[in-house]
């Protein structure tokens, strides 16, 4: 699959990763489907096989399209979205929008509890993660601001970005 | 927490796969990847992570002077204090950890220990046999806390334990349980706290549970025991068993020797699925009723993860919490390996994946929940 993925839509793929990945983790109906699904990338990876491992040239990219591919017969499974004639493209367009009131009160939940964790961090991890995050600064760029290696910045948003996972993982 | 440094791996691929990974780079975090299900959860996780700090940071009303004060008000001592204690634990704070281990605490002790008590297993098997040639008349008799056995103990988390016949036993956290396991017989002895026993099939060996005076006989059930101070609760999810008391250890050692019978035991009460009994230090049955098989069985882990099990040995899993036992009735349904994780409390989940399979039935009867399959059970 991936062998003939244009670098445009892996390019596609990767930006739209943390939409898809919403849809997979939080708005399937039931809480075992998440799972069910995440079961099956798994196995669709593994029997991606090791031959053609080196075909696939991003695992990221691959990884997202299996998922979107996943979604889709989902969808159909579930026969609540009938997306037959539609590409991956649409499908993914389709997860950007939420489909009940509910996503949204979760949505604005979701980023109040993740503020209050932020907040928590430690006030250089803080500062690097909203820097990054919200101001699109590069590590060397915040990594000058204060006075620390690159290195240490990307240290940094790794702890963060791990700190916050853990966090929102024990209210799910 | 456990999953931390997964969370940590699945973070810093994250990043390094937005940087223009090279090909080598790729190929080993494809390698990552196809580790567990868990990693493409967590990297799936982290993905959503992502989009969500987007958000969250755009929030933040602090300038970015501001945040660069922010960052230095942190000194740079406490931060490097706070890191080496971190990573490098000192002795007194590794202190609590070694204790765990000493009783076989779950989380310490990596997988080294259980291949270990494997071969003890045997090799007190092969013991036990000759014990039993050279005093006959006696093993019918409840052994004596001298004789040999293999403790296990629960350290701070609920300990797991699959004995070679089967048998899944939970011990709450700081329970202990003495096994003995021979040809003819087997015996678990709960020395402390709590447990949750589901009994392996084996209709040559009996086997029974003893909480201090009183002994349990099961009958293929699934069923809890908590001890304190000599009292025994018991409670049986599923299944049924009966409670007996035992004579006194003299009593039964002179009977033995004078008449060669074993002492009676009194059978004290006979429990099924959703009863529970109080039995006294002195053998008194003090409560007999309905039980609250959630209240009885909350020390359980609130989840059940598998890698690669079969749907049988999921579904026995569940039997833990579940007044209503899942029986598979199809060999081959039994024998398909899944792998993912449940909420334990929520059957419903498993029973309707594998009501999704093709072929599948599901019944659901008054006592329990049957799988079978209609036809064609080999496509499954």
């Amino acid at each position: 699959m991936s062998a003939e993925t244009p670098q445009s839509w892996a390019r596609l793929l990767a930006d739209k990763g943390p939409t898809l990945a919403n849809y997979f983790l939080r708005r399937v109906s039931h809480r075992w489907d998440a799972q069910d699904l995440v079961q099956e990338v798994y196995l669709r990876l593994l029997r991606s096989g090791d031959a053609s491992a080196g075909a696939v040239r991003n695992p990221e990219a691959y990884l997202f399209t299996v998922a979107a591919n996943l979604v889709k017969e989902h969808a159909q499974m579930q026969q609540r979205a009938p997306i037959s004639s539609e590409g991956l493209e649409e499908v993914i367009e389709r997860l950007a929008t939420p489909c009940h009131a509910g996503a949204d009160v979760d949505r604005a939940l979701r980023r109040q509890r993740l503020a209050t964790l932020i907040g928590r961090l430690s006030p250089k991890c803080r500062a690097v993660l909203v820097m990054h995050y919200r101001d699109d600064l590069s590590y060397r760029e915040i990594g000058e601001r204060l006075s620390i290696s690159s290195n240490m910045v990307k240290k940094y948003i790794v702890k963060g970005l791990a700190a916050c996972r853990q966090g929102m993982a024990r209210y799910e | 927490m456990n999953d931390r440094r997964l969370t940590e791996e699945a973070a810093t691929w994250y990043l390094d796969m937005q940087d223009a990974p090279d090909a080598r780079t790729q190929a080993q975090f494809m390698r990552w990847l196809r580790r567990s299900p868990e990693h493409v959860a967590e990297y799936l996780a982290m993905a959503q992570m992502h989009g969500d700090l987007r958000a969250a940071t755009a929030a933040e009303e602090m300038s970015l002077e501001e945040l660069r004060e922010l960052a230095g008000s942190e000194s740079a001592v406490v931060a490097l204090r706070a890191g080496v204690l971190g990573e490098h634990p000192s002795p007194m704070n590794r202190l609590p950890q070694g204790g765990a281990d000493a009783v076989g605490g779950s989380r310490f002790i990596g997988d080294a220990r259980p291949r270990q008590r494997r071969t003890r297993v045997l090799r007190w098997t092969a013991a036990a046999a000759t014990v039993l040639l050279a005093c006959g008349s006696l093993t019918a008799t409840w052994p004596s806390p001298a004789e040999p056995g293999i403790r296990y103990a629960a350290g701070i988390d609920v300990r797991e334990v699959t004995l070679d016949d089967d048998t899944v036993v939970q011990l709450s956290p700081q329970s202990a349980m003495v096994v003995r396991f021979d040809t003819a017989a087997r015996h678990i002895e709960l020395v402390q706290g709590s447990a949750s026993f589901d009994i392996g099939k084996d209709a040559a060996r009996p086997m029974k549970v003893t909480v201090g005076r009183q002994q349990i006989d099961d009958v293929g059930t699934v069923f809890d025991v908590q001890r304190s101070d000599g009292a025994a609760q018991v409670t049986v999810v599923s299944g049924q068993v009966s409670v007996w008391n035992l004579p006194s250890p003299w009593l039964a050692r002179a009977r033995a020797r004078l008449t060669g019978t074993p002492a009676p035991r009194d059978r004290l009460v006979d429990l099924r699925g959703g009863e529970t009994a109080r039995v006294d230090a002195d053998g008194h049955v003090t409560g007999h009723g309905q039980a609250n098989v959630v209240a009885t069985t909350q020390w359980l882990p609130e989840d059940i993860r598998f890698h690669d099990a079969t749907v049988a040995e999921v579904a026995r899993r569940f039997n833990a919490y579940s007044t209503k036992p899942l029986v598979v009735d199809d060999p081959e349904l039994a024998r398909k390996r899944i792998s993912g994780v449940f909420h334990a409390r929520d059957p419903e989940a498993f029973i309707a994946y594998v009501d999704s399979l093709p072929h599948v039935r599901v019944d659901r009867m008054t006592d329990r929940v049957r799988f079978s399959t209609t036809h064609h059970a080999t496509q499954l």
